[in-house]
């Protein structure tokens, strides 16, 4: 037995849903629904309203931290797969490192609800799969501070660079 | 001349810090793409590479704690062991005292002796309140203290 419930979302987040969606191989009606199978069983009662966000907080970073430093022992571990709890943070984050080669899939684990998704850990052999950005001063007309700020960051002396780096957030910062 | 947008800043973030040789000089670009990137997939992923791949550990730690920050709200809540097992809202208006004395307190009402002496607090407002019905904000200060 099922319910249907129509929603309205932004064009941004449903934009998002399908990419993550894509990047997951699943329908966006399927991440829809398990991402709030997920929200229903984290906890239960009043408290879950008050303190899910803080619980989240703590998750995400332990979840991230995690992620992160297995993918960093991949070569001395031999692992090929590794699990993360499934949280909003960690499909997002698994679905970029999908798209740009970091990691070579990402599928929900087994089971209803689903609790974590198993990424599968990209061969070594990989290319670099981000490109570097080209940045070419001629392309561009700058602005004297963003003239500035290049000529610096390209500087021999790193203590210069560095300050070229402080300047550009300084200047680009909210 | 123009003043190339924040997508200019970001790439130079990103190229200094997979390519910049020092160590110091990458972990200023994290801490770069941490302030503008929150909303640019390439910033993330280029954090996520170098928690990833780095050759230093400071750029790394600095790396994930980056993504961490873009991922988790800046205004935390307070932390599950501030939160009291039962809340009690002690939000009924008292009219008439202060003129309209209007609260939100939230108690921690799990201890029995608390919620008694919540009971008895209510109950002299409310006796208050009959008492005298025509006194200013000001003046109800002073009978507050008085009766206490």
């Amino acid at each position: 037995m099922s319910q249907t419930i129509t929603i309205q979302i932004p064009d941004d987040l449903a934009q998002d849903l399908a990419s993550q969606a894509e990047q997951l191989n699943v329908s966006v009606e399927n991440l829809v629904v398990r991402s709030l199978s997920t929200l229903a069983h984290t906890a239960d009662g009043e408290e879950r309203s008050d303190t899910s966000s803080n619980d989240t907080n703590s998750d995400i970073g332990e979840a991230i931290a995690h992620l992160l430093s297995t993918l960093h022992n991949v070569k001395n571990t031999g692992q090929t797969t590794l699990q993360t709890p499934l949280l909003p943070a960690t499909i997002h984050l698994a679905s970029l490192l999908k798209k740009y080669g970091l990691i070579a899939d990402v599928q929900f684990t087994p089971g209803y609800p689903p609790t974590h998704l198993t990424l599968s850990v990209a061969p070594s052999s990989t290319p670099d799969p981000l490109p570097l950005p080209e940045l070419k001063e001629q392309d561009i007309s700058l602005a004297p501070k963003q003239t500035e700020i290049l000529q610096a960051i390209n500087h021999e002396d790193p203590q210069i660079r560095m300050q070229a780096i402080a300047a550009l957030g300084e200047l680009y910062g909210e | 001349m123009s003043k190339p947008d924040k997508s200019w800043a970001i790439a130079l973030l990103i190229r200094q810090l997979l390519t910049d040789p020092s160590p110091e000089v990458r972990q200023v670009a994290v801490r770069g793409l941490a302030k503008l990137g929150k909303e640019d997939e390439r910033a993330i992923v280029t954090l996520a590479q170098a928690a990833v791949k780095d050759q230093d550990v400071t750029v790394r730690t600095l790396a994930t704690q980056a993504i961490i920050s873009l991922y988790t709200p800046k205004d935390s809540p307070k932390s599950m062991s501030d939160k009291p097992k039962i809340e009690m809202n002690f939000n009924a208006p008292v009219t008439g005292v202060a003129g309209n004395v209007e609260g939100d307190f939230i108690v921690n009402a799990s201890d029995p002796v608390v919620a008694t002496a919540l009971d008895e607090l209510k109950t002299m407002i409310a006796a208050l309140q009959q008492q005298h019905p025509d006194v200013t904000e000001h003046e109800a200060i002073a009978v507050i203290n008085a009766e206490f």
